[in-house]
């Protein structure tokens, strides 16, 4: 009896050991949770290391830039997962070291963080700036209990730590390979591949479920690749890119599929099914768009064609959108300004191209619409430019059979008895959505054929997103100033540019100021794309440089404030790039290979 | 016994503890409390100071969806959850044109929102208006907020983590009401007016016809600020100070300004008795100098809007102060007896331009400058939310009044030492229960028979 007892009490404890152990098995999930979460008290120790030291009398600068350099790169270990699922926590741990404005002006976003610090610690630490450093240091710490309450409390799904791997891989090929986040102490070689090690742990608990395209150990040769080449003018962004780039997010791309991850689709400008960035479909048209009822179809694009050239949406019927945007030059004009609609003065700025602004969360140079159907209406109905009435303009098509044909068979809808001017907006934006071209010779190198670009525009290439700090701006490989990798925001940029090629005043056009009234924002344009740059002289908001060589010559020389030109609120730097002659030239041999094909 | 439920599934939930600790406690908490009725109406004289935080723009299954013990997410039926479009539900969800906030293949169901839109970050705003809330609720259906909400669609159906929110801890520890509701369909203009007046403003025959509503094209009434019959509803401004520049999103014309209101209001009440009260407001004096914030938000204000605290009054000036006042009362026990807090935008939990996270930061912060200052003692803090924002609940309103409400139900936490601890209140409250309230404390008599009917938090209380 004793004996049995004995007996089942054992089977009781080892059945209660086994089940308990069987439970302990985690998932890769929580692995990734746990381990983010040190890796969150690591970067806290470091920010408190760094505040022991600036709060001493005399901190030892080489010491401070020293923590700097480390606590940087222990964000960089988890900031896949910070962007990703605490973006607004992430602003103030690393966001842009410029005030941003938000929700049309009701939300002012001062400059925080560790680029704000750099800024206090390099080329030398600044004592003047003791009680800001050590300000922003607190925040840090602050920041990494919000990071913390927000790991312990939210479940991470799988299908989300793929989604934002394979994002943190985009962020590091547009951005961290530019010095984007860290232009002071251009440590991002290293940056990138203490980012890159972290993908490879996360992305590591997955390989047995099927890692046939060698995803980790693309990731190991990345790493390597990267700490081998740790110098950043001479690091070659075009062979990191082709060899190990492209494969690591095809890599991710393709193991989510073969382990059959629930796939949430978001509305993106950078489809999620996108295998490299450089995929020839990429890109969403649509993003921007007012979505599915609107899409841009071929009826739409072809009846939008008709509308570009037509003149019935000017108001005196003589000017039409392609008086303009004429096609043979890129959909710009070639004049410094064009005249306005009265013949009597110019436009107040330089026509902008066509091609490609369907990828633009905001339209204008000063940014004042989000949809190009908003800009449509804004320049039919300016009265400077067309001086029309869509809704004038849209009794008159109805009138004719033709439109009236074209508009039914475009929006079918039941008992129409007229044309919506919105319908109107939208068939001339699908036209504009078409014009989406990414298939230059850059696209082509990118896309693997080495053909396709000579060293000389390779080397333009790696200026571009190194030296010459191009590529921190105009973003590859749309190359204006959408941020990727979620292209919501887009930089506007006071960069000084002078009134004439000669004048030592800045122009009197306040850009974006003109639309939301804050300091920061005077004479700030938005970053278009270089993409056709080559075809689109003159250049500038004003026309003001008639060629690439003095564009460069612009930025070489520290923009409007290395030019002597009194702004205060610039956010070009004002330092001198250093190019040679030759690196000029291969500069704008590179923006070549960005002609659309 | 609901006490104790409350707080064992919360120590389940949230500590490892061994089963010892926990029966101590239930033997510790396990009495009934005393007759609520006489406690209540002998008791509520201890009341020295209330202070009502009103927040922003949140559902109760939104924020407090899955609190121990209240009836949250796990008591909706299928029917009020799935969301319809003209009579057919959705296949999925409804996404955000334009937007990559939101998926293009949610279910139709409830979510979390923490698990695609961190409560650090900006969510979209959610339509809340006047005709389109009563669609919304589709008398009771519930199920008619992401076909109604052309802001951000199926946002609407999102809940956050409810133990991850930073009032968390004190909806935990005082009480926290289940069946509150905002009194008044729509938005915060409307709401804000009826938890100072219980009643709607007024402008009969506005020369600028624009400010009436339109109809859709299913032929429901929508939008609009002004109804037929001469009630403003959505979001308008005063002829006071401070007041918005004219432009596409405020006003146009000076015809669309209301004018001066003159129906009775609590200050009113409070100021015949000689019951110290300020109406205390995040970047008053900012908005007043000129430099507003830019997120102030004019239409928070409801005292603006009547003759009695008029520009240029003394009342104005002796009532409606800046919030960095009240905290500085609060340190120094220098509250008035009751004591209305507005936060400024960025602070007050609205979707479009605040965070949950900002405003309950900044909730906890008013929260705790009152308990641990000299006024603590004696205070009662409710803290509530003006309306739901446009965000689903699964409980139908109670029907009324079909002119005016009640709205979608909010959270409210009832604060402070006589709070009951640990406690989820069942019994059916409005907005208009804290008017009560104040009234019942002071022994003042109702403005109108809205406020009359309302509870007065009979069964929040401990005395």
């Amino acid at each position: 009896m004793k004996a049995c007892f004995f007996i089942g009490l054992f089977i009781i404890v080892a059945g209660y050991f086994l089940f308990s152990c069987s439970r302990r098995k985690e998932t890769p999930e929580k692995t990734v949770e746990q381990k983010l979460l040190m890796q969150i008290d690591s970067f806290s120790a470091l920010t408190n290391q760094c505040r022991i030291e600036a709060l001493k009398p005399l901190p030892d600068e080489k010491r401070l830039q020293h923590l700097f350099k480390e606590t940087r790169l222990a964000y960089k270990k988890f900031e896949w997962a910070a962007e990703y699922f605490t973006p607004a926590v992430t602003r103030v741990v690393n966001g842009p070291p410029v005030t941003e404005i938000e929700m049309g002006g009701q939300r002012v976003i001062n400059p925080e963080g560790l680029q704000v610090i750099e800024g206090f610690l390099f080329p030398k630490y600044n004592p003047s700036k003791k009680d800001e450093l050590e300000k922003q240091l607190q925040l840090l710490q602050t920041s990494c209990g919000q990071y913390k309450a927000y790991f312990q409390n939210i479940a991470i799904y799988n299908w989300q730590l793929f989604d934002a791997c394979k994002l943190e891989a985009f962020r590091i090929i547009t951005l961290g390979i530019t010095g984007f986040d860290n232009p002071m102490s251009l440590n991002n070689i290293n940056e990138c591949a203490v980012s890159l090690q972290s993908l490879q742990t996360v992305l590591a608990n997955y390989e047995g479920d099927g890692n046939s395209d060698n995803l980790v150990g693309n990731l190991t040769a990345s790493v390597h690749y990267l700490i081998k080449s740790n110098s950043f003018n001479s690091f070659n962004r075009a062979e990191f890119i082709t060899s190990y780039g492209n494969k690591i997010t095809t890599g991710i791309t393709r193991l989510q599929k073969k382990i059959k991850l629930p796939v949430v689709k978001y509305n993106r400008l950078l489809n999620q099914d996108a295998e490299t960035i450089f995929n020839s479909n990429a890109f969403n048209i649509n993003a921007f768009g007012p979505g599915l009822p609107y899409l841009a179809t071929g009826q739409r694009i072809a009846l939008g064609r008709k509308l570009f050239f037509d003149p019935v949406l000017s108001g005196n019927q003589t000017r039409t959108c392609s008086s303009c945007h004429q096609p043979d030059k890129a959909f710009t004009d070639g004049l410094t300004k064009n005249m306005a609609v009265n013949g009597k003065q110019q436009l107040k700025r330089n026509t902008p191209g066509l091609i490609n602004a369907a990828l633009q969360p905001f339209q204008f140079y000063d940014e004042r619409v989000n949809t190009l159907e908003e800009q449509v209406e804004n320049v039919v109905q300016n009265k400077d430019e067309m001086h029309g009435s869509l809704q004038k303009s849209a009794g008159k098509l109805w009138g004719e059979k033709t439109y009236r044909f074209l508009f039914s068979e475009a929006y079918p809808k039941t008992g129409r008895s007229g044309i919506d001017p919105f319908e109107i907006m939208n068939a001339l934006s699908s036209y504009v959505r078409s014009l989406t071209f990414l298939n230059s010779r850059f696209d082509d190198y990118m896309r693997g054929d080495k053909s396709a670009m000579s060293v000389s525009e390779i080397n333009g290439f790696n200026l571009f997103m190194g030296k010459a700090r191009c590529g921190t701006c105009h973003y590859m490989p749309l190359f204006n100033g959408a941020l990727p990798p979620d292209y919501i925001k887009m930089d506007a940029e006071v960069i000084g540019v002078p009134g004439n090629k000669h004048s030592k005043l800045i122009d009197t056009d306040k850009g974006r100021f003109n639309i939301l009234n804050f300091p920061t924002l005077k004479y700030a344009f938005k970053t278009p794309t270089l993409r056709n740059a080559a075809l689109t002289a003159p250049y500038m908001h004003n026309g003001v440089f008639s060629n690439l060589e003095e564009v460069i010559d612009f930025y070489n020389k520290g923009g409007g404030a290395g030019l002597g030109i009194k702004i205060d609120n610039q956010t070009l730097s004002p330092d001198k790039l250093h190019l040679t002659k030759k690196e000029t030239g291969e500069l704008i041999a590179f923006i070549k290979t960005l002609n659309s094909n | 016994m609901k006490m104790t439920k409350v707080l064992t599934q919360a120590l389940f939930n949230n500590v490892k503890i061994s089963l010892a600790p926990v029966i101590l406690c239930l033997l510790f908490f396990g009495c009934e409390p005393k007759s609520d009725q006489t406690s209540f109406d002998s008791g509520i004289k201890k009341v020295g100071h209330i202070v009502v935080i009103y927040m922003e723009n949140h559902s109760f299954d939104n924020l407090y969806g899955k609190f121990p013990g209240a009836d949250g997410l796990s008591n909706a039926t299928r029917d009020h959850i799935t969301q319809d479009s003209a009579g057919t539900p959705y296949k999925y969800l409804p996404a955000i044109p334009g937007s990559s906030a939101f998926p293009l293949n949610m279910p139709n169901d409830t979510f979390n929102i923490d698990q695609y839109i961190h409560p650090d970050k900006e969510t979209p705003d959610v339509t809340h208006l006047y005709y389109e809330e009563q669609i919304q609720i589709n008398r009771g259906q519930m199920n008619k907020y992401a076909a109604y909400n052309d802001k951000s669609f199926g946002l609407t159906m999102g809940s956050y983590t409810t133990k991850a929110l930073p009032l968390y801890p004190i909806a935990m520890q005082y009480t926290l009401c289940d069946n509150f509701f905002h009194s008044a369909f729509g938005g915060s203009f409307l709401n804000h007016h009826w938890l100072i007046a219980a009643a709607s403003p007024v402008y009969k025959n506005p020369k600028d016809t624009t400010m009436y509503p339109k109809r859709d094209h299913y032929g429901n009434l929508v939008g609009g600020q002004i109804t037929r019959d001469g009630f403003v509803v959505n979001t308008s401004y005063s002829v006071n100070s401070p007041r918005p520049k004219p432009g596409p999103y405020t006003y146009t014309n000076t015809d669309q300004l209301i004018p001066n209101q003159t129906n009775p209001t609590i200050g009113d009440s409070l100021s015949a008795h000689k019951i110290s009260w300020v109406w205390y407001s995040g970047g008053w004096n900012d908005a007043l100098a000129g430099k507003a914030d830019p997120s102030f938000q004019y239409h928070h204000q409801p005292f603006v809007y009547y003759k009695n605290y008029a520009d240029s009054t003394q009342a104005k000036k002796d009532h409606l102060r800046d919030e960095a006042e009240f905290l500085s009362a609060a340190k120094n026990g220098k509250l008035p007896s009751v004591s209305f807090v507005k936060p400024l935008g960025t602070y007050n939990e609205h979707p479009g331009y605040s965070t949950v996270k900002a405003g309950e930061d900044h909730a906890v912060e008013l929260i705790n400058a009152v308990l641990n200052g000299p006024n603590g003692k004696d205070a009662v803090i409710i803290l509530t939310y003006d309306e739901n924002g446009g965000f689903w609940d699964h409980v139908a309103p109670p029907k009324l009044d079909p002119k005016w409400g009640p709205g979608t139900r909010v959270p409210a936490i009832i604060i402070g030492p006589f709070a009951k601890k640990g406690f989820v209140d069942h019994t059916q409250y409005e907005t208009l229960s804290i008017l009560t309230f104040i009234e019942k404390r002071w022994g003042l008599k109702p403005l109108n028979k809205e406020d009359q009917r309302a509870k007065p938090l009979t069964n929040a209380f401990n005395f």
